[in-house]
């Protein structure tokens, strides 16, 4: 199902209106032509790094099937850049406390630091969500943050990856089946049901307004939310989009972890419908979490065999035993390969003289490196971000690293959304050079 | 959370390190008891993050509101923890929640029968019906009574949807009123920085919901409307109306199925060859058991603490009969309270639902009973198992017993430094197997339920049954500052703080003073200063 280009005049309509409000810039592609195709953003995580840096590096760059970990991405070769190089926290600054569990995940994408640690107190937001501010109006979801294996019951530091802001995580939608639902109308509301849900709405917003004021300060970013959530609402409905033809959910996992703490399968129908989502342009920001930044109590026994440690504790375990060594790259191999898969689904798309991976930009990441390290960690880039960057590369970045929120601005700048730094400890500036 | 870096050539080095934060926790008293309060000390309380309701909250209220004879099928956004209650203060509405309580409301308000809830007299017009319904109604779903400037909204409200059928107005009203932030947050408006009284609305909204996990009534509303909540004998004559009203049980409900970590029990699997009795209808009704005892306890006896813990009689009904060995009369589908076995039973912690929720699919678990009982019962601090060890249970082989198939936990230092914390309190209950029935052997082994614990006062317990432990318990230092305390954390929808510090030492001492009545401790948990009063979170950048 191709995309269906707006009108060259709504379009800079669009844009016209959004740079009243925002830093904006055109999107172009690499010949310096307005793209038909919007960009895309999708951030994917697997916990616990690359696993293991010497079956994680490829030994020849060219060919990523050299490397035990990627080798799942040699089929994408041409269009993915893999990074070596990125640090989790900048360079000259004492940061060794960063270094736990309940800290690393909300800093992955933030590039800011909570001030408690494993709570949601303090830290910043995810540059997903500052994307989605800016151009999120432009799309009936500003953003759609999905997850498997996130731990529904406890939003903390060490479960959570997307933030709105300091306090503000949100929270993953872990039902493929609710979201598809929700997402993917087969029916449209009447008109009376429109009206009452309006109606209802607007009283709402009322009460929201009148409350406000009378909160505490630090609770006011919860109303806020809910205002957003209505107002978006209230664009979706509005604009009556025509039913969409929603996904086809699978029934069975390709992979089949049966009886793994996470289910497998609910990871490759999110992809279902992150896929769908950017081909109807419901969203042009979108988040996929796998597990947690702490222990998921995984085994991957259909994968490893019995009788090992689960892939957190194996994490800290003596890397030099064979056993550890199999096991971490075997499942980190497997993390390879869903990454793989979101980028096949995406490559599948035909759109404008290319795919929709073409158009997206697919950034994988983790909050380890190996073991307990965090500098550098690792980096694969899936896709063509609209040409904003040229593919098929390894990119090697040198000691002492440089730290991620470089390429937390290239997001930015890729998704159309100008700016310099990104992150409370950002103390450099610009883009990503070696993108 | 604990983060251990433990890399084995320096095993030793890094055990040693670990070691006394264990011995720490053992021997500290930890948060039991707070400082003794300087004198005339100003009224202070913990900081109140805004809270929005818990699915439960959310389903008892507008149940109880609406008097839904049955509740629809929604599906409500996952609650978060706070320690171990579900307490959401994290999450916020985004769009896809702000659907599902859309969805919710919708299909609460189909549900509700307007025309009952609308009660119109017999010469009423529909335009004083409507605004008579949106006062009454409104008051009790917003928690509150509502504005002139409110009240004129829903009444456009009505005259747009109820034009033809005053019914559909109701209905339209109510969806709206579901989805308002008054409904879904315990709003709490604060004048100043410092901790300051409650007004009588949101002393009302946090006492109902500490007692019956839902909504206030009429009765504790007018109280609040007449200011007399604001009053210490007001609020108590209201405290202990609501304690003797049935829906004290769905606090009660709330309160214990979360202290002793019973709400897994449903996603709970038990091996059929070897449980051919357990399946849901005994899960259900051993969770209706452990809740019908509380309440039976502490509402129908008024009783203490010791009660709670060693009365041997419980009230059962269905499945239960055979699982605690007795015959089933025929008319088992009423419940009755029926006297146990004393040599078997002893309160609550040696109920089924308990034991089969601390348990595994095909074994016992000394692990997770003895662990609970000291974490939430103990109130001791116990880290999570270091990140290099397997926590797999070992598999049950034939002959041996649990307690040969843990000794890993006893002989090797580095597991011990811990296990030994809670492994022994554990065995007290071998003589359960996982699904909570009476056994005298395990392997072809008679069961060995010897153990033992020391408590914050280094005093040393040994007991060689369940029912020893179970008095042991009691007889602690320990048990009833702790019991207090995870109340008193319920009640409030937090953790305790240094700033609550008077309120507890005030609650556990009035708790003490009246040798442990369970409804003395929950009166003086809404008495206090912590409840009473509101202090705001503070600002955290923006």
């Amino acid at each position: 199902m191709t995309l269906v280009s707006p009108s060259r005049r709504a379009f800079l309509k669009k844009m016209g209106v959004a740079a009243a409000l925002a830093p904006f810039v055109p999107l172009l592609n690499a010949s310096g032509q307005e793209a038909l195709a919007p960009r895309r953003l999708l951030l994917f995580f697997t916990p616990h790094g690359a696993g293991l840096w010497n079956k994680w590096i490829p030994s020849d760059p060219n060919d990523l099937a050299s490397s035990p970990i990627l080798a799942p991405l040699a089929r994408h070769q041409a269009k993915v850049n893999v990074i070596h190089g990125l640090r989790g926290y900048p360079v000259n600054q004492n940061l060794n406390h960063l270094e736990g569990h309940s800290w690393r995940l909300p800093m992955l994408w933030s590039g800011s630091e909570n001030s408690i640690s494993g709570s949601f107190t303090g830290g910043g937001i995810t540059i997903d969500q500052a994307i989605a501010k800016a151009i999120g109006s432009q799309t009936s979801y500003a953003s759609l943050e999905f997850g498997a294996g996130c731990n529904p019951s406890l939003a903390n530091g060490s479960t959570r990856m997307i933030w709105n802001g300091p306090d503000q995580p949100r929270s993953p939608q872990q039902d493929p089946a609710a979201a598809l639902q929700m997402l993917f109308a087969t029916t449209a509301p009447s008109t009376l049901q429109l009206s009452s849900t309006m109606s209802s709405l607007s009283v709402v917003q009322a009460d929201i307004a009148r409350l406000r004021p009378r909160l505490a300060a630090a609770d006011r970013p919860k109303l806020d939310a809910q205002l957003s959530a209505i107002s978006d609402f209230e664009k979706r409905i509005s604009s009556q989009q025509s039913l969409r033809a929603p996904p086809t959910l699978l029934t069975k996992s390709p992979y089949a972890l049966v009886g793994e703490p996470v289910p497998e399968l609910d990871l490759i129908n999110h992809v279902e419908l992150i896929t769908a989502a950017f081909v109807s342009d419901l969203t042009r920001v979108a988040s996929l979490q796998y597990c947690v930044g702490d222990n998921d109590g995984q085994l991957y026994t259909q994968l490893v065999g019995p009788g090992l440690d689960s892939h957190h504790t194996t994490t800290h375990d003596d890397l030099s035993l064979p056993a550890n060594i199999g096991m971490l790259t075997q499942v980190h191999n497997l993390f390879a390969e869903y990454f793989a898969r979101i980028l096949d689904r995406l490559d599948a798309i035909p759109e404008g003289n290319g795919t929709l991976l073409d158009n997206t930009m697919v950034v994988w990441g983790s909050e380890y490196g190996e073991g307990h390290d965090v500098n550098p960690i690792p980096f694969v880039i899936g896709g063509g971000g609209g040409g904003a960057y040229k593919t098929g590369r390894y990119i090697d970045i040198p000691a002492p690293f440089i730290e991620s929120n470089r390429l937390l601005v290239s997001m930015a700048n890729t998704m159309g959304v100008n700016m310099g730094t990104f992150g409370n400890l950002d103390q450099g500036s610009g883009p990503l050079s070696q993108l | 959370m604990l983060s251990v870096r433990f890399n084995k050539r320096l095993g030793a080095l890094l055990i040693l390190v670990f070691l006394p934060a264990c011995l720490g926790n053992m021997l500290g008293k930890g948060d039991l008891y707070g400082p003794a309060p300087a004198e005339k000390a100003p009224a202070d309380a913990g900081a109140t993050p805004l809270q929005r309701l818990t699915r439960s909250e959310y389903i008892n209220s507008v149940s109880d509101i609406l008097q839904l004879a049955n509740i629809p099928s929604i599906a409500l956004p996952s609650d978060e923890t706070s320690g171990s209650f579900a307490v959401n203060t994290g999450a916020v509405i985004d769009d896809l929640t702000l659907q599902q309580y859309l969805d919710a409301a919708v299909s609460v308000a189909a549900a509700a029968n307007a025309n009952t809830l609308l009660a119109c007299l017999p010469n009423e017009s529909p335009t004083a019906c409507g605004t008579r319904f949106i006062t009454t109604t409104g008051r009790r779903i917003m928690r509150r009574p509502l504005a002139d400037a409110e009240v004129a909204l829903y009444q456009q409200l009505m005259a747009q949807f109820g034009a033809t059928d005053i019914q559909a107005g109701a209905r339209q009203t109510i969806q709206t009123m579901l989805l308002s932030p008054y409904f879904l947050y315990k709003v709490e408006s604060p004048s100043q920085d410092k901790a300051a009284p409650l007004d009588a609305f949101e002393l009302a909204t946090r006492l109902s919901y500490a007692l019956w996990s839902s909504a206030p009534d009429d009765a504790l509303l007018d109280s609040a409307a007449s200011g007399a909540l604001l009053a210490s004998e007001g609020l108590q004559e209201q405290a202990v109306r609501m304690m003797a009203d049935a829906r004290f049980k769905g606090g009660l409900r709330s309160f214990v199925l979360q202290w002793l970590g019973l709400t897994q029990l449903p996603s709970a699997t038990k091996d059929p060859n070897l449980y051919p009795l357990y399946d849901s209808n005994l899960m259900a009704a051993m969770l209706n058991e452990t809740v019908d005892f509380s309440q039976w306890i502490v509402q129908t006896r008024n009783g203490t603490l010791r009660d709670l813990m060693t009365q041997s009689s419980s009230p059962i009904s269905g499945p239960l009969f055979a699982l605690y060995g007795l015959p089933t009369p025929a008319d088992d589908g009423n419940v009755r309270v029926v006297a146990l076995d004393p040599n078997q039973r002893a309160g609550i912690l040696t109920l089924s639902a308990f034991l089969a929720a601390q348990a595994h699919s095909d074994q016992s678990s000394p692990v997770l009973r003895g662990k609970t009982v000291m974490t939430q019962v103990m109130c001791r601090s116990i880290p999570p198992p270091p990140a290099n060890v397997s926590i797999a249970v070992p598999p049950v082989t034939s002959g041996s017993t649990t307690r040969e198939r843990l000794t890993a936990h006893v002989s090797n230092p580095a597991c011990a430094a811990c296990h030994e914390l809670f492994d022994p309190t554990g065995f007290g209950f071998e003589n359960y197997d996982a699904i909570g029935a009476w056994r005298n052997s395990e392997g072809g082994k008679a069961v060995d339920a010897s153990g033992s614990f020391l408590d914050s006062t280094h005093t040393p317990y040994q007991f060689t049954s369940p029912v020893q432990l179970a008095n042991a318990l009691v007889a602690s230092a320990d048990l009833a500052p702790c019991v207090a305390l995870q109340w008193f954390r319920f009640s409030l929808g937090r953790s305790d703080t240094p700033d609550d510090a008077s309120s507890v030492a005030s609650v556990q001492k009035q708790f003490a003073d009246a040798n442990y009545n369970l409804r003395t401790l929950i009166l003086s948990i809404v008495m206090s200063d912590a409840f009473r009063l509101h202090k705001p979170q503070a600002s955290q950048g923006t």
